[in-house]
């Protein structure tokens, strides 16, 4: 009984402290982008590719770039931001993600604003053939265009200057639009029900697991 | 010699011998009395029968406390996603809701069409469903200019009866959105979004059907370890994928409750064998699955199995009369699905929905190509099969990491970091899983047969999946069928495992090991939701 009290005090002690550095932390932005319009799709590749184009101003503390490929089962997105011949950032998305309009691509953290950059994007074989969103570079098919024959949309994403908690009255304000029942109120109705679920199953736990 | 004969006290053996002989008046006389004491029992017997009042109070009396609170947490968990997930940002909620609509104001089963309602078509655009879904980086509507637009469009009272279909939803069976044409119903004075958080309460119910069935199910399977059925009946209340699901107008949530309740039928039976209410229970527990979604027909091959095992048991102590509970329960099984093949047969749709799809799809290429696809999509490729699923990992990058949190229309991920820390969290769990299955063979080799039944249940549901996927490939060229949400009907599988882990952590740590799972479940969860609301609000 009593390893159970000690395990379900460390464990929830651990998810607290969890969710309070989460929710210290910023939330990703949109810092930049390379100002090509992403709509509609005009490209599609089983992957197996890669396409370089001008990634224009990479602003400082970049550390996730988002590129206009989508699909339902993805490929893995490779991408390396140069400057020159050298590498500013590079990293890569494992294979499966989606169903999305776009791919988020963690990358090494840019220390500073660099302009005039060039992206290359490599994806690898895929399952099935998705679609590249972006402006093409020439009059062709879908298919004939392929990943080369379209200029991507890349965005750079960093994080803010606005922690989650400090965000949270306006997150609030938010989640009561759109909703029945509506209002902000609905945050606190959902914080009590939550609080209801954790008490109950921590009750329920100590009390049966004995 | 019969159990009643041997169980003779020797107090009853001196009567019988101390008895007149045959034939004597003495002997008729008693025979007589004997007679009309039994004939007097047998009425105060009827006399005293219960009433259905009394029945039911005693049965729920026997309910054990902890599976009703598991079964409330399941519904608080499903109301709270109810909340948080934005209107029609769950997969096909559009055409699910379509359906709900169409058959409550219509009173006949939609068509394939994706003509929604006016009212339907004004909601979705005033809520920008379609900026919103599949772009992460696209947030819910969030100025009240916004809000009022939306407002006053759902107070014009459009009509709601001009809806001609329901697009992928109408391959479905009627049942679950007969169900949630109540609440439809019951908010019909109130907005289109009323009616929708309304359906969405009625899932979340459905959820605290699930834990509740999960924790008797695992009750049954492990009756040696009452805390561990807790710890299964808790991890499956606090699962965010059944939250998730459960918290939308989705037939997966009422699946997942009709899959449950069968497994513990099936584990009753194996445990206390099978009666004629037992094979009532399964048989109509089945129908109502088959008219739930097309889905529970991958289910229905391991259970025909149970059942036709069950009856071959119960032979033992009801002779042939085993087998007319077989037969009763198939019968009772299968009269929706006939009655489901004439309606679409009738109406021109193709006789099972997307099982007759699984059919044609043996006829499109080889089987044997078909089958690696299938073994594929879930398992490494073996030496020999064609690369159907090229750089990637489908066990690890479409199951598991999918598994770990794919939310809204399946465009709310986790980090990949995260993944890899579930897997650590996941291949723990499934040492500990081993070490018991290991600790208690003995046992195992004496259940063999169930655990036969449950794993052909399970290869059932996942041919029929991967099926569609292999028919949708050849047909589309598109491999977007890896949802995690469609092995919800196997979650009684996952507690079991989940407790037998805790149970092979040792008599000394197994109670704290099944006390941190479930926290791992908790944290899982809120996390989930945490990251839901940051897509759709941050």
């Amino acid at each position: 009984m009593r390893s159970v009290q000690i395990a379900l005090v460390a464990g929830l002690t651990l998810v607290v402290i969890a969710i309070g550095v989460t929710l210290s932390r910023a939330p990703l932005s949109v810092a930049g982008t390379n100002s090509i319009p992403a709509h509609p799709p005009v490209g599609e590749t089983r992957g197996n590719e890669q396409s370089c184009q001008q990634g224009g101003t990479v602003p400082q503390s970049t550390s996730v770039i988002r590129v206009s490929l989508s699909a339902d089962v993805g490929p893995k997105v490779s991408l390396r931001v140069l400057f020159g011949s050298r590498v500013l950032t590079q990293g890569e998305r494992s294979a499966g993600w989606g169903e999305d309009e776009t791919v988020s691509v963690p990358v090494r953290r840019v220390s500073h604003t660099v302009h005039n950059t060039l992206i290359c994007t490599t994806v690898g074989p895929s399952v099935e053939y998705f679609q590249i969103r972006g402006t093409p570079r020439r009059a062709a098919s879908p298919r004939a265009l392929g990943l080369r024959g379209v200029l991507l949309r890349i965005e750079y994403l960093r994080r803010g200057h606005k922690s989650w908690w400090s965000l949270a009255s306006s997150v609030a304000h938010h989640m009561g639009f759109g909703h029945a029942p509506g209002g902000a109120w609905i945050l606190y109705l959902l914080l009590a029900l939550m609080l209801a679920v954790v008490a109950l199953a921590s009750g329920l736990a100590l009390r049966e697991l004995r | 010699m019969s159990r009643r004969a041997s169980s003779k006290t020797p107090a009853a053996t001196k009567r019988t011998t101390k008895a007149p002989a045959v034939g004597t008046r003495s002997f008729e006389r008693r025979r007589q009395a004997s007679k009309k004491q039994t004939v007097r029992k047998q009425a105060r017997r009827r006399r005293s029968v219960p009433t259905p009042t009394l029945h039911l109070r005693e049965t729920l009396r026997r309910i054990p406390r902890a599976a009703l609170l598991c079964a409330l947490i399941a519904c608080l968990n499903a109301a709270c996603w109810s909340i948080i997930t934005p209107p029609f940002q769950v997969p096909d909620e559009p055409a699910h809701f379509a359906y709900v609509q169409q058959l409550a104001q219509n009173e006949r089963l939609p068509t394939a069409g994706e003509s929604y309602s006016a009212e339907e078509g004004l909601v979705l655009q005033g809520l920008h469903q379609e900026a919103v879904q599949w772009h992460p980086e696209v947030h819910t509507i969030s100025l009240a200019s916004e809000q009022h637009k939306l407002q006053a469009d759902m107070d014009e009272r459009l009509p709601r009866d001009d809806g001609q279909g329901a697009g992928v939803a109408a391959s479905q069976p009627p049942l679950y959105y007969v169900l949630e044409a109540i609440p439809y119903g019951l908010g019909s004075s109130g907005t289109l979004l009323d009616q929708l958080e309304l359906m969405r309460l009625l899932s979340a119910l459905m959820a605290a059907v699930t834990a509740f069935f999960v924790f008797l199910f695992v009750r049954e399977t492990l009756p040696s370890i009452p805390w561990a059925w807790t710890v299964g009946g808790l991890c499956v209340a606090l699962a965010p994928l059944l939250g998730f699901m459960s918290g939308a107008v989705n037939p997966d949530a009422m699946l997942a409750s009709v899959s449950a309740a069968t497994f513990y039928c099936l584990a009753r039976g194996f445990r206390r064998g099978l009666t004629r209410n037992l094979a009532i229970a399964l048989g109509a527990v089945s129908a109502v699955g088959f008219l739930t979604k097309l889905n529970f027909i991958g289910l229905a091959p391991g259970m025909v199995l149970g059942l036709v095992l069950l009856s071959l048991r119960a032979r033992r102590t009801y002779g042939r009369a085993a087998f007319g509970y077989l037969a009763l329960a198939l019968a009772i099984a299968v009269s929706p699905v006939f009655l489901y093949l004439l309606v679409n047969l009738a109406s021109g749709r193709p006789g099972l929905g997307i099982v007759s799809d699984t059919v044609e799809s043996w006829h499109t290429g080889s089987v044997f190509r078909e089958l690696s696809h299938i073994w594929q999509f879930y398992l490494p490729r073996l030496p020999g099969m064609a690369n159907d699923f090229p750089g990637i990992s489908t066990t690890r990058q479409i199951w598991f990491d999918r598994g770990v949190g794919l939310y809204g229309w399946l465009d709310t991920s986790f980090p990949v970091w995260v993944d890899n820390v579930a897997l650590v969290a996941a291949g723990l769990i499934a040492l500990l899983y081993i070490r018991s299955l290991v600790v208690v063979r003995a046992v195992l080799r004496e259940r063999l047969v169930e655990f036969v039944v449950y794993l052909v249940m399970t290869i059932g549901l996942l041919v029929l999946i991967g099926a569609s996927s292999y028919l949708n490939v050849a047909k589309e060229g598109s491999g977007g069928w890896a949802h995690p949400r469609y092995l919800l009907p196997l979650l009684p599988l996952l507690a079991a495992v989940l407790a037998m882990a805790a149970r092979g952590a040792g008599r000394r740590w197994g109670l704290a090991v099944g006390a941190l799972i479930v926290v791992l479940f908790l944290g899982h969860d809120i996390f989930s939701q945490l990251q839901v609301i940051a897509r759709f609000y941050g």
